[in-house]
């Protein structure tokens, strides 16, 4: 029975939560990065998506395209990753201290 | 048998011709025809009926958040007295559908029982869905003019840009004009209601779901000034109460207007009691979905299950935050914005605009005589009083008009009001014709969220690629969470529907 949060990370929390939490945390970068990258994008490269979406492009194909567009994906990628993690953690701060609260 | 060869019959036939003849003369063939008859218009079955009004009242029933949302009927007695009344045509509907069939396998429904048992027939059952059926059942109170023509223009403008975004008859001049046109009407419309409100007695207050302390001092005349504090807790107060309104409306429209197979998952989880308590647990109140506003759990007893607990409610609240940021059509991005805590900061910072913020949230009446509703000078505190607005917000649903948004949304009008455009606020209360200035700002603000709206939807396919792209990646993007402490081979997800289908997995099946 876990009787405390405190110290839990993304990885070391206990099944079957942890799969859950972790999809939901990709989950929740990859429509944060979405949001950006789809804003960023010229409307020339915007046309170029939907005909790919239209033609049924691969998912690979699509990303290539999105890397070919912004040199700095993968800073970005890591940026949300941190903040998710960072909004995680106050989470579970909040939820410790309401816990505390109840003793 | 040759007609020519049985000369027995030959007699008769000549007898049927004479006849033919007389007949043929005697109809006046250039008679002219005056007009051509009526087409014969059936009247509907009672199974039509029945069935119709089945359709009808349970979509209505369901609908809750229909136009209801800006009539201030989506919480409260009102809206379950009118969800009651849908709920009673369904009821009798089936009860009516049993009674033309002798029950199912010759037995009545406990309600179809109850119905007989006291003396109810047919025949009224009949009459009652048919005067449901043309609309002559009175569910809500009679909208006035100024109500009626907002809803049927924001649902008109809805219908044609969603329309123009699927590509659907939006093609020509002509039609792209009707767009335009229907835009004006719309925002017409909008500030019209802005209009009223300003313009009505404090003694209709109760009528218009607004306060009556506030319709004292919203009123514009030539005698009468306004200080930047009067139209932050009055008129910016009810411009951006009616702007979220409005916001969440159109959302809603759009949403009814979609088609998207996530749809039916989100109404899966929220309908199905047992994935609910599976995965909320007794002790929490409210579903996953409403648990995506960032709500904490209350009402926690058993500290010693509380993480276990508290992790599924987390669980739930980043499934659920993922799931409706993906079930909106084209991904389109209709949930609360996270670059708010930064504006929150930024409000927090300055005690003017931290107060002006609060008089905005809570509105004159609610902010005057309550320190803790007031800005301060400490940035710290002035952040714990703003999240006490998503509280206050969630308290208020119940009560008469309600406050059916979000605390987060509000953030985003106060951003807009005193971060980007104090300014113009200033020039209201320091203008001449403040009433004028007043509506034109808010004209400005409308046409900007309009413009938002389209965007987030034109974004639809653009978002749908970006999102099939990234996706390549989710399993990298997952192993940063874990990296360091083993491998998620095989558990990632990688897209909502089969992140979806884990969550019931996991928990309908593991219980609490």
């Amino acid at each position: 029975m876990i009787t405390s949060l405190a110290g839990l990370t993304p990885a070391t929390l206990p099944e079957p939560q942890r799969k859950t939490i972790v999809a939901g945390l990709t989950q929740v970068v990859l429509l944060r990065l979405v949001d950006e990258l789809s804003k960023a994008l010229i409307d020339e490269d915007r046309k170029k998506v939907e005909e790919m979406v239209e033609n049924n492009s691969s998912e690979v194909v699509l990303f290539d395209f999105l890397k070919s567009r912004f040199p700095n994906f993968d800073q970005r990628v890591t940026k949300i990753v941190e903040e998710e993690k960072i909004e995680l953690d106050q989470k579970l701060q909040q939820l410790l201290k309401l816990i505390n609260s109840k003793k | 048998m040759s007609l020519t060869k049985n000369f027995s019959n030959f007699s008769s036939l000549l007898t049927l011709k004479n006849k033919m003849s007389n007949e043929l003369n005697s109809f006046d063939v250039l008679r002219p025809v005056s007009k051509l008859p009526s087409p014969v218009v059936e009247a509907k079955t009672p199974q039509d009926t029945i069935r119709d009004v089945k359709a009808v009242a349970s979509a209505n029933f369901n609908d809750r958040f229909n136009d209801g949302v800006a009539h201030q009927e989506v919480f409260g007695p009102e809206a379950f007295r009118q969800r009651d009344v849908h709920a009673e045509f369904v009821i009798k509907a089936k009860i009516a559908e049993e009674m033309f069939v002798g029950g199912e396998n010759g037995v009545y429904s406990t309600e179809a029982q109850e119905y007989i048992a006291r003396g109810g027939s047919l025949e009224e059952l009949m009459s009652d869905l048919r005067k449901y059926d043309e609309g002559e059942v009175e569910i809500r109170k009679p909208l006035n003019e100024v109500d009626k023509k907002l809803a049927e223009s924001r649902r008109e403008y809805v219908r044609k840009v969603m329309a123009s975004k699927k590509g659907i008859g939006i093609n020509s001049s002509e039609e792209k004009d009707q767009l335009k046109k229907s835009e004006e009407l719309y925002m017409e419309a909008v500030l019209g209601k802005l209009k009223m409100i300003t313009e009505s007695r404090p003694e209709d207050a109760k009528d218009i779901g607004q306060y009556r302390q506030i319709l004292e001092r919203i009123s514009f005349g030539p005698d009468i000034r306004h200080s930047l504090e009067d139209l932050a807790g009055n008129h910016m107060h009810v411009l951006v109460d009616l702007l979220l309104r409005e916001q969440l409306a159109r959302s809603m429209l759009i949403e009814q207007m979609s088609d998207t197979g996530i749809k039916k998952v989100l109404n899966g989880i929220k309908n199905n009691s047992k994935v609910k308590a599976a995965v909320v647990g007794s002790v929490f109140a409210g579903s996953a979905l409403s648990m995506a506003s960032g709500r904490l759990p209350s009402g926690i007893d058993n500290v010693g299950e509380v993480a276990g607990d508290g992790l599924k409610w987390i669980a739930a609240y980043l499934s659920s935050r993922s799931l409706i940021g993906s079930a909106n059509q084209g991904i389109a991005n209709l949930v609360e914005k996270r670059h708010f805590k930064k504006t929150k900061e930024e409000l927090a910072g300055d005690p003017e605009l931290a107060d002006l913020t609060m008089r905005t949230a809570y509105g004159y009446l609610e902010h005057r005589d309550t320190e803790l509703r007031q800005g301060s000078t400490d940035s710290n505190e002035n952040k714990e009083r703003f999240s006490n607005i998503a509280n206050y917000l969630v308290d208020m649903q119940t009560a008469p008009g309600g406050r059916p948004y979000k605390s987060e949304n509000l953030f985003g009008y106060c951003e807009r009001l005193y971060l980007e455009k104090k300014d113009d606020l200033e020039a209201i209360a320091a203008g001449e014709d403040q009433g004028q200035a007043y509506f034109d700002f808010a004209s400005q603000i409308l046409a900007e969220d309009l413009a938002e709206m389209s965007q987030d939807l034109t974004f639809g396919k653009v978002k749908r690629g970006v999102y099939r792209g990234v996706s390549a990646i989710a399993a990298t993007i997952g192993s940063r969470f874990v990296s360091g402490a083993g491998r998620l081979k095989n558990e990632l997800i990688t897209t909502p529907a089969t992140l979806t289908k884990d969550i019931l997995n996991d928990f309908a099946t593991a219980g609490r």
